[in-house]
């Protein structure tokens, strides 16, 4: 190790990140300390990384934090995630920013500080292309004196932050290309809290956790959409057609419209969710590329006919992925396998059911039938806790009954998954 | 007859790699040598091959962006000893193939974050202490992270 150069001693110092780490391995001789405050460009205190973090006082992580930062030049990535510290003084923490701002690239930052600091006026903002922060309040964004010019990528964890800075945020970021929102407080001036969002850029959005009357999302490149655990009244995004990927988890929603977007759609995953299957599948008609689809834990609307099989095969041709797991009412079930079209391309299904019996036997049956190319079936069961015999006995009638049945199937690999 | 896609490198032990020209250029110093005639990288045949190997992977990678399975062939690329992993490091620098010396950088961690000690450490890489006495409780002092 002699004779590496300082700057790739520094290099393989970043590449420890947790500081006390790094702190060790700078002790060993002089080229790595000079390495460490040279050459260091990425550093961490994360509580994950060493046990004995929850043991320090807030003050004295404080004092620890600042004299590890204080010792290197040209910091490039900085991340503090101390889970359950407390709270940091504000001072000190304007005192991290403040001296990493000329060179920070990546900052991650979660802990509360008091008072409040502004951590978007106070970080570096002209490399910055990386920024999360959770636990801490946004206020009073300046687009016009507070521009992100490299950021691509910004996340926002229980946050308390109005609707309108949150939109005049992404506009002060001109490259912005991932958004992350969870859990935030949106403050709100009048009675109904709308979040409108607009964005050239963005490329993917993920929300957590928002309780929403109205959110408008306007994005002319946007490939991926998560939602997780929302509740909105309206949710409506205007684009171009880019989106590939769109999923929907435990998300309420009365008035959904992607209608604009869903030309070059190839992933649509929605669970817990309840659908209106004619509406929604009017909604995705026009999505011939789809390669996946997945319907999780949906419940359907009780005048619905429910998903059919036909319409399925004849409108999304290209299909290879096909995830179904709802409830399987007699008349669903049947309605469902009507028509005779193929799914010529699917070779994952994965099947899942709330209750293991005949009904579900019979239906993998039939949709094994209606996959020709199938190469890999799973099939997902739930197994109450408490298992009386009739259980038992069920759950041997149904092991046997698909063991007979794969016979039929030699060439296409089975996996269970219990839970 | 080469193919025009690929360019021929010469190693210091005389070894001829012919490479093609996108896993080429992944080095820095390739591509501004590729401009001048007769240039060699003076680098020995095991490790050049080790560095093309690995660029290579990384070229086919960026297609799929497998992250999972690029860092479990690299792991199992990086299981050597250490005056390999030494030599793989001086090759990756001085071809400036960014993402070898990054993957050598982090298997290097690695080997570090398990040594429990300052010590440890030290047998570890071979590494002489050469700070005076003074200079260590100073830094023993600034940096008492065992203290706390």
């Amino acid at each position: 190790m002699e004779h590496l150069p300082v700057e790739v001693i520094g290099n393989i110092l970043s590449h420890l990140e947790g500081a006390r780490d790094v702190v060790i391995a700078s002790a060993t001789c002089r080229k790595w300390r000079e390495a460490y405050r040279k050459h260091l460009h990425t550093l961490a205190f994360n509580s994950n990384d060493w046990p004995a973090y929850c043991d320090i006082s807030p003050i004295l992580l404080e004092i620890l934090i600042t004299r590890t930062i204080f010792q290197t030049t040209g910091l490039q990535g900085l991340s503090i995630l101390m889970d359950d510290a407390g709270e940091f003084t504000a001072s000190t923490v304007i005192a991290w920013f403040m001296y990493t701002r000329e060179t920070l690239r990546r900052l991650f930052y979660n802990v509360p500080t008091s008072p409040n600091v502004n951590i978007l006026a106070i970080c570096g903002r002209q490399k910055l292309e990386i920024l999360a922060v959770a636990h801490n309040s946004i206020t009073g964004v300046e687009p016009n004196f507070q521009r992100f010019p490299c950021l691509k990528s910004l996340s926002l964890s229980h946050v308390c932050i109005s609707a309108l800075d949150l939109s005049l945020l992404l506009t002060a970021c001109p490259k912005l290309e991932s958004l992350e929102l969870v859990d935030p407080e949106i403050a709100i001036s009048d009675a109904q809290v709308t979040v409108e969002l607009s964005s050239p850029t963005l490329k993917s959005i993920y929300v957590e956790a928002i309780s929403l009357d109205k959110f408008i999302l306007e994005t002319d490149s946007i490939e991926r959409l998560h939602l997780r655990d929302c509740a909105l009244e309206v949710f409506e995004l205007i684009g171009k057609g880019t989106l590939k990927y769109f999923k929907i988890d435990d998300v309420s929603v009365i008035h959904l419209d992607i209608a604009e977007t869903v030309d070059n759609l190839e992933v649509v995953d929605v669970s817990s969710f309840t659908i209106i299957w004619t509406r929604f599948y009017q909604m995705i008609s026009r999505s011939s590329k789809l390669r996946k689809l997945r319907l999780w834990d949906v419940t359907f609307d009780d005048y619905d006919e429910g998903i059919d099989l036909e319409t399925i095969a004849v409108c999304f041709p290209q299909l290879k992925h096909l995830s179904l797991c709802y409830e399987l009412r007699d008349g669903l079930m049947h309605y469902g396998l009507q028509g005779s079209s193929n799914l010529e391309n699917v070779t994952v299904l994965e099947l899942g059911w709330t209750v293991i019996n005949d009904f579900f036997s019979h239906w993998i049956e039939e949709l094994l039938k209606r996959c020709p190319n199938l190469k890999k079936l799973i099939i997902f069961g739930v197994i109450s806790e408490a298992k009386s015999h009739e259980e038992c006995q069920i759950l041997a009638k149904f092991t046997s009954s698909i063991v007979r049945l794969m016979r039929k199937y030699m060439h296409v690999e089975v996996q269970f998954e219990y839970e | 007859m080469l193919s025009s896609k690929n360019s021929a490198l010469e190693s210091k032990d005389n070894e001829i790699f012919e490479v093609e020209e996108s896993i080429a250029i992944q080095s820095e110093l390739i591509k501004t040598m590729a401009t001048m005639v007769n240039s060699k990288a003076y680098v020995n045949e095991r490790n050049q091959m080790g560095c093309w190997k690995q660029a290579n992977y990384h070229v086919e990678q960026n297609n799929k962006i497998v992250d999972e399975e690029l860092s479990d062939w690299e792991s199992k690329f990086f299981e050597v000893d250490m005056d390999d992993l030494h030599e793989l490091f001086m090759a990756a620098n001085y071809l400036e193939i960014e993402s070898l010396l990054n993957g050598v950088a982090k298997r290097v961690a690695d080997i570090i974050k398990a040594c429990m000690n300052v010590e440890v450490i030290r047998q570890t890489f071979g590494i002489n202490n050469d700070f005076a006495a003074q200079q260590e409780e100073e830094i023993r002092k600034l940096n008492s992270w065992n203290h706390i």
